[in-house]
């Protein structure tokens, strides 16, 4: 009997391929043992505790071992050679065409691309976007932690390119209909959007799809884009590009406070666009934003209200928001009927605009919080994973999203986070966002659902009760069915508004009525 | 693999048996590591999967090079916590306790990776599921 075998370097085939061989090797008359496999440590140490021989190989090697008369082992390494040797290795015969991995590729097989979006690991990401640049591209740039001066770079060559650089940290846009990174089913029609932040553009967006109008493109800017340094260059190029468009006759500027320069520098380019603009800086007073065809708005929705009244050639108006006869009601009920430890708002939000926002309408209602994002005047939070007090937290930040995905994919941190606020005392109002559309988890409540069930039994079972409310940013086109969700989360109990900033004021009301009790 | 994970001591020699071994470019047993991994890298595993991810890591870095480089990398990749989106699915269904529907669906998914690799993973992942999943769950609940 002999032994013979043979190595093949660098060789991978995966193991349908590999098994397939050695049963083939196998069959062949006279062979009493036969293995081809990776020559890993173990592999190479099964084999040669099965008698097949010793082998001095590196883990990348194919090993094929074999055992019997002499002339089947010839046949044998002869047999395998052939299927290894074959194209798909005795497997399955390839048809796969040679995969587009560059740009310049990409380019090559088709000339009219235009556009060009980067989302590779930060590091990378400025090379890859300026790649796109110069072969005449837009880029949009999902990547995030990309120094501020790659940004400064590829935004000035950009400008004198006459292209446009999304992002960094770019995570929404919409252009010419084709929703990008996280984005909702939006009717295409009048109204342009340029956003330097990613669930500010979707709130706005589904606003106006939901009032009955549309988006001709929604532009992002990342959310560096309106700091001194960078000084607006993408949101200046959006807003022409947006008054150049013929598609689009209103344009929505949604950013939070600019750096005061900059806001200055994109409000006179508003002012002489030559369409009706609408601006909301999150935080800052409408009437520093406003001037001549320029309408500040104070929250998000309002935004698109106003939007919305201008493309339908109505004045646009500032409405407040108001907390509906039933909607009071319902506050009144829900605030008499908790314990006296019942004091504290917790928000805890997947949006980072949401948060901002809602923290902005509980201040302006008296009720500061604290936030690991905390708003202007608002107190940073010690420990990001314990709230004290009021505490409105943005669970889509750096630090809970370290090696995780992002909430919006992966509500699964958030929910836990949930169950712990109701357990606590102090807790009167859970207020959260549920972020449907494209990018987002396919199903964003399966655990919450769960999650708040189990929660209110307990804290009833101690005697108490806490008003869950929250708001689900999305259309009913969307591939998450919005209306279902809604329904879902109305028959566990929750106040479902119909804008983040309602969420908030709705919240914000329940506190102010615990003052009352608890004074 | 299961009673090592507690008995540290023994972890290294176990896992040299596992790391490289059986068919494919990716051999099924450290399939099957990545499997495990993503059970102990959920955040319904809690401080055991947490503490368990990090002796696990700690032992296999070591071996990497016993394996073959495409699937020392994958290795790398699940010990620090990164997995293909269909596994990460995979795993959220099984903590979702979603129909069964669902998560036929799901396994379907993982199942159709690679050659065997995606059935391997399965293995790692249901057996270790249970262990860690019904811990937290029952830490939950009380």
């Amino acid at each position: 009997m002999s032994l013979k075998s043979k190595f093949y370097p660098n060789l991978y085939k995966d193991s349908v391929s590999l098994m397939t061989v050695s049963a083939k090797v196998l069959a062949v008359p006279g062979i009493e043992a036969a293995s081809v496999v990776m020559a890993s440590a173990t592999n190479v140490e099964n084999l040669a505790n099965a008698g097949l021989g010793k082998f001095d190989v590196h883990p990348n090697d194919l090993v094929v071992a074999v055992s019997g008369t002499e002339e089947a082992c010839d046949e044998a390494l002869k047999t395998a050679d052939e299927l290894l040797s074959a194209k798909g290795g005795g497997g399955e015969e390839s048809t796969v065409q040679q995969a587009v991995s560059s740009i310049q590729m990409a380019m090559t097989k088709d000339p009219t691309h235009n556009f060009a979006l980067v989302s590779v690991p930060g590091d990378y990401a400025a090379a890859e976007a300026m790649k796109a640049l110069r072969l005449g591209m837009d880029v949009m740039m999902f990547s995030d932690n990309v120094p501020v001066e790659s940004e400064l770079a590829l935004k000035k060559f950009a400008d004198t390119q006459n292209l446009m650089v999304m992002g960094p940290d770019c995570g929404t846009a919409i252009v010419s209909g084709v929703p990008l990174g996280f984005a909702n089913v939006i009717r295409r029609g009048p109204i342009g959007v340029v956003g330097a932040s990613g669930t500010g553009t979707q709130e706005v967006t589904v606003r106006i799809h939901q009032l009955g109008s549309g988006v001709s493109h929604a532009l992002g800017t990342g959310g560096h884009d309106l700091s001194a340094k960078i000084g607006g260059i993408s949101m200046l190029h959006g807003l022409k590009a947006l008054a150049a468009d013929p598609e689009t006759k209103v344009i929505a500027l949604v950013s939070k406070p600019p750096a005061k320069e900059v806001a200055e520098k994109v409000l006179e380019t508003a002012e002489d666009c030559g369409k009706p603009v609408v601006a909301i800086f999150l935080g800052a007073d409408p009437d520093t934003v406003t001037r001549k065809g320029v309408h500040g708005a104070a929250y998000l929705a309002q935004a698109a209200d106003m939007a919305v009244a201008l493309a339908n050639g109505q004045q646009p108006q500032r409405k407040a928001i108001t907390v509906s006869n039933d909607a009071q009601r319902k506050v009144k009920e829900v605030a008499a009927a908790m314990a006296p430890t019942q004091k504290y708002v917790r928000g805890i939000f997947s949006g980072g605009t949401f948060c901002f926002e809602a923290q902005l309408i509980h201040a302006v209602a008296g009720t500061p919080a604290f936030s690991n994002a905390p708003t202007a005047g608002n107190r940073k939070l010690e420990n990001v994973n314990k709230s004290v007090e009021h505490t409105i937290i943005d669970m889509g930040d750096d630090e809970f999203t370290q090696g995780r995905p992002h909430p919006m994919i992966d509500p699964t941190l958030r929910d836990t986070r949930i169950r712990a606020e109701v357990a606590d005392p102090t807790t009167a109002v859970v207020l959260f966002d549920v972020v449907l559309g494209y990018g987002s988890s396919a199903d964003p409540i399966a655990g919450l659902v769960s999650s708040i069930g189990t929660a209110r039994a307990k804290a009833q079972a101690e005697g108490r009760r806490v008003a869950f409310i929250g708001y689900v940013c999305g259309t009913d086109d969307d591939p998450q069915n919005r209306a279902a969700v809604v329904a879902l989360l109305k028959s566990a109990g929750v106040f479902v508004a119909s804008s983040n900033a309602e969420a908030a004021t709705w919240s914000a009301a329940v506190i102010t009525e615990r003052k009352g009790f608890t004074k | 693999m299961k009673s090592a994970m507690y008995a540290p001591a023994t972890l290294g020699r176990v896992l040299s048996k596992v790391v490289g071994c059986g068919p494919g470019a990716t051999p099924s047993g450290d399939d099957v590591l990545v499997g495990i991994l993503a059970v102990l890298h959920s955040p319904c595993s809690g401080d055991a999967g947490a503490r368990d991810a990090a002796l696990l890591r700690s032992a296999l870095l070591s071996l990497l090079a016993t394996t073959t480089d495409v699937s020392a990398h994958l290795l790398r990749q699940a010990a620090s916590g990164l997995f293909g989106s269909d596994l990460h699915e995979l795993v959220r269904a099984v903590v979702a306790e979603n129909h069964l529907g669902e998560l036929d669906d799901k396994l379907r998914r993982v199942i159709k990776t690679g050659a065997t690799s995606g059935a391997d993973m399965c293995e790692g992942l249901l057996a270790f599921a249970p262990c860690y999943f019904n811990q937290q769950h029952e830490r939950v609940a009380a």
